[in-house]
């Protein structure tokens, strides 16, 4: 007799094997695809500015604006003789400060293998080696100043993130002016932006009258400054390049950089913020698509929105502010168009910000939400009923079948 | 198209043919597609589970896994249209009315309700079923259903600006939710249903491969379609129960093995 199972098999052998062969196929055709659209990200790390409509990221802003205002300083001579190397014992005191990604430990800056190696040796200037004080460890814990209000400031400067900095070759007197200890340092925020603005005067001029810098003014120091959106642990010592892949500015790390305050429930309810503005950034389609971009930062596309192409970044505006970008459904397109070009008023309409779908905010949202919720679960109860069913009776048949045999032997 | 009919013809050895070559290629386009489509779009919906950052991760990231998730959904809109081509030739240019058999009936409501019955024990036989099962029938047209939204809101997301010049604004943020809420009901339901229909069910295990191969074992075929099997012998005028050589004994345990009922049926439902 012909074997039936035999013949099942050699004869559908070749289909089934056929059709994987297909579908490999379709996959490998897949993988080329995803390969050919990959590789142009490669040939270009610094995609995040790319002049393409469309794909207008933040760096293109930075390239506008960077140099404005910047007062190259005559430091900056590598010849100096004071010039040095971050030392042993500089290098052996990152350990006492903690590293500079130690912000309040609460949200952690999405690092790089790319990023500079914080604990390689760089030149940098200290022509008055004020780090032979300011740099010394073992001094860290003398060395405070008490403010007015009873805080005490650590005059600690770690030299081996400050050779990192993008500043390392401003020697420390261009910003401290030459007798640094005749001056009493104010130590506010204000006083720090006007000490960046000496030099940044472009983003120092945008800054003061943003929603962010006014207050300052009148003494209210919770929003940001200069160094809580440039450094990762507020630290005027070790801004790096706003582009860097460490940078708590790069496209990557910016939405944790404003969740430090913007998603402190207390300090938002004091300023009638309701949105759960990080959140719900992070479930956005542009948030989901930056924090889950490759992890190479040479190979990342950064392209999508972050808070600062909605928002801006030095001229942050109140939301209710008519000239604020994303206020009214005009701005708001034109916003968008940055990099959804001809997105047009409609496109903005569709928008669901940082609010959740309700009934009364895109209530088409809203009700469609509700009616998959409970049309997914009726139609999956139902396809659990019909394979319950049949494996149900299947199962009480067999159990009845398994009583019966020993009635039938006695029969 | 010699699969159309409850003809003789359908008999082919120890088979019987049930999917022309096209029905297989549409659907290993749409299982590899739909597979393809699966891995790569739920980890964007569920995109902080560990499982889906490590596996986006494994892509090279969000952006890899978006091209492929694009590129797979042309596959399956290719799909798509070459079965609506597919019916429409089979029905306007060679006029053959096989697609409507897979149009509900009232006998498919007849057929759950045997079947229920016959599950919870009211009932000792389930029901024999025609060309297309009822629930064959729901997969078939919940497929279309899905496709429809699936396709639908995948080109409104993958072309938002366009698509909102010609659609409302609100029509964006809806078709994520749609698209991705018909997503998961599609996967849970090929999870929960068709695995086990065509996996796990003791006539099929380890696997249905009918529709690689486009035949179906007589004993099974006489199982799961036996009305169709019964015109099918009939037109051949063989035997409703084949010789012991040509058929294996199927194991006794299996549901609906009642023979009488078969000749019944057929009277009862020409076609
Ligand atoms: C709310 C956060 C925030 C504050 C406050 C802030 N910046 Fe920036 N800054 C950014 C971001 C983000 C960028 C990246 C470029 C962009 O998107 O505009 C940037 C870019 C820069 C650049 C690079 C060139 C440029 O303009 O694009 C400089 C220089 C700069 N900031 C200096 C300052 C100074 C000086 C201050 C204080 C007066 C300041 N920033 C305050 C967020 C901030
Ligand atoms: C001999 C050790 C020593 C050296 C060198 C030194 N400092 Fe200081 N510095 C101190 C001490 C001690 C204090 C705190 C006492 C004070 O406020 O005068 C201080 C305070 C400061 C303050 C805070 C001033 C305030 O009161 O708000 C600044 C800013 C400062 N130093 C900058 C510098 C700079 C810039 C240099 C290099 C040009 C430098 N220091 C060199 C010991 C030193
Ligand atoms: C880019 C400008 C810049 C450079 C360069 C710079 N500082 Fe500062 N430094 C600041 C600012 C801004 C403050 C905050 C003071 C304020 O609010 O006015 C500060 C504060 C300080 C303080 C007070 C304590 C603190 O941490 O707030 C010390 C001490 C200090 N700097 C030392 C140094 C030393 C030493 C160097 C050289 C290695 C240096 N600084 C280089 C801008 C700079
Ligand atoms: C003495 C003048 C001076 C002061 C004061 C100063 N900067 Fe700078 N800053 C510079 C120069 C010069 C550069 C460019 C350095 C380079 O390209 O190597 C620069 C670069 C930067 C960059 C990087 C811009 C880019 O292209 O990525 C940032 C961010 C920045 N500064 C922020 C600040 C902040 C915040 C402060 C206040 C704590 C400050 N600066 C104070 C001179 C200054
Ligand atoms: C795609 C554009 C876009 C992005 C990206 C974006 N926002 Fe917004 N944001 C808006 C719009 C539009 C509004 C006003 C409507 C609303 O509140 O939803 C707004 C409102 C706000 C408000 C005021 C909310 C209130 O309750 O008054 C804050 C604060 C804010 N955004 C911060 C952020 C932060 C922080 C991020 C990054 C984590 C961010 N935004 C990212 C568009 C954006
Ligand atoms: C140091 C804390 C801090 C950081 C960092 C910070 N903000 Fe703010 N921000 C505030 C505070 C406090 C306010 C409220 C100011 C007010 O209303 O007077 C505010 C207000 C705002 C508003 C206006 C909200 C409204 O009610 O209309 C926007 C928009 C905003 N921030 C965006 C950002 C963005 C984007 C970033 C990151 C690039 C950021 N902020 C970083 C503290 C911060
Ligand atoms: C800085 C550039 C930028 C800005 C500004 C921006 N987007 Fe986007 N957006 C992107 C990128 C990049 C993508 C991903 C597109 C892609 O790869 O398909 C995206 C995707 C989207 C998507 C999902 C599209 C899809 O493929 O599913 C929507 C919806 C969207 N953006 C709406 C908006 C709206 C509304 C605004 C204005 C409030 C806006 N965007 C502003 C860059 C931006």
């Amino acid at each position: 007799m012909r074997s039936r199972r035999h013949f099942i098999c050699s004869n559908s052998r070749a289909a089934i094997l056929g059709g994987f062969g297909l579908a490999l196929a379709a996959l490998a055709a897949l993988g080329l695809i995803a390969l050919f659209y990959a590789g142009p990200a490669s040939a270009h790390p610094g995609n995040t500015c790319d002049p393409e409509p469309g794909h207008g990221g933040p760096g293109c802003h930075v390239e506008v604006t960077t140099t404005t205002g910047v007062t190259i300083p005559s430091t900056t001579d590598t010849t100096s003789p004071a010039e040095t190397t971050s030392t042993a014992d500089t290098a052996s005191a990152t350990g006492v400060n903690g590293s500079s990604v130690s912000a309040g430990g609460r949200v952690p800056l999405g690092g790089s293998s790319l990023a500079s190696n914080p604990s390689a040796p760089r030149t940098f200037v200290d022509k008055n080696n004020c780090l032979s004080c300011h740099g010394d460890s073992s001094l860290a814990d003398l060395m405070t100043v008490q403010r007015p209000d009873g805080s005490s400031v650590s005059l600690y400067v770690d030299g081996n993130e400050f050779s990192n900095s993008v500043h390392r070759f401003n020697d420390c007197t261009t910003c401290h002016t030459d007798k640094p200890h005749d001056v009493e340092t104010p130590l506010t925020k204000l006083s720090l932006a006007e000490k960046c603005g000496s030099c940044h005067q472009h983003e120092y001029d945008q800054y003061i009258k943003s929603v962010h810098g006014a207050p300052q003014a009148n003494g209210n120091s919770d929003p940001a400054t200069c160094v809580d959106c440039h450094s990762s642990t507020s630290n005027p010592h070790n801004i790096v390049r706003v582009l860097d892949p460490s940078a708590s500015t790069y496209p990557k790390n910016i939405a944790q950089t404003c969740a430090k305050c913007h998603n402190d429930q207390k300090l938002m309810d004091k300023y009638g913020i309701v949105e759960k503005v990080y959140d719900s950034y992070m479930n956005s389609f542009h948030g989901k698509s930056i924090s889950l971009s490759g992890k190479n930062p040479a190979l990342q596309q950064l392209n999508t929105a972050t808070c600062v192409n909605c928002h801006g970044s030095h001229n942050i505006a109140l939301v209710s502010d008519p000239n604020s970008p994303v206020a009214g459904m005009d701005n708001l397109a034109k916003t968008c168009e940055q990099c959804h070009p001809g997105a047009g008023v409609e496109f903005a309409k569709g928008f669901l910000g940082h609010k959740e779908a309700d009934p009364a905010h895109i209530p088409q949202v809203f009700w469609g939400e509700k009616f998959f919720f409970v049309f997914t679960r009726v139609v999956l109860a139902g396809g659990v009923a019909l394979v319950a069913g049949p494996f149900a009776r299947k199962g009480v048949d067999r159990i009845k079948r398994r009583r019966k045999p020993p009635k039938k032997e006695e029969e | 198209m010699a699969t159309s009919g409850a003809t003789a013809d359908r008999i082919d050895g120890d088979f019987i043919r049930r999917f022309d070559i096209h029905q297989r290629i549409q659907h290993i386009m749409m299982f590899s597609s739909f597979i393809m489509l699966a891995i790569t779009g739920l980890p964007m919906k569920f995109s902080d589970w560990g499982i889906s950052q490590w596996w986006i991760g494994v892509w090279g990231g969000i952006d890899n896994l978006r091209m492929v998730h694009h590129g797979a959904a042309w596959v399956m809109i290719s799909s798509f249209v070459y079965h609506a081509i597919y019916l429409v030739v089979c029905l306007v240019v060679l006029r053959r009315p096989f697609p409507t058999h897979m149009l509900p009936r009232f006998q498919d409501v007849k057929d759950l309700i045997q079947d229920v019955k016959y599950w919870v024990g009211l009932s000792d036989e389930p029901a024999k079923y025609g060309r297309f099962s009822y629930r064959e029938k729901f997969d078939y047209l919940a497929v279309g259903w899905g496709l429809l939204i699936m396709i639908g809101g995948g080109l409104i997301l993958m072309f938002p600006v366009t698509a909102a010049k010609i659609l409302p604004g609100w029509a964006i943020p809806f078709a994520l939710v749609a698209h991705s809420d018909e997503a998961v009901l599609a996967v849970g339901w090929i999870l929960i249903v068709h695995m086990y229909f065509a996996h796990l069910h003791p006539l099929v295990f380890p696997m249905n491969k009918s529709i690689f191969t486009g035949k179906v074992p007589l004993h099974q075929y006489r199982e799961e379609h036996a009305l169709e099997y019964a015109q099918i012998m009939a037109a051949a005028n063989l035997p409703l129960e084949p010789a012991e050589e040509v058929l294996s004994p199927v194991p006794a345990e299996l549901p609906g093995f009642q023979e009488p009922v078969v000749q019944e049926a057929r009277v009862a439902e020409p076609v």
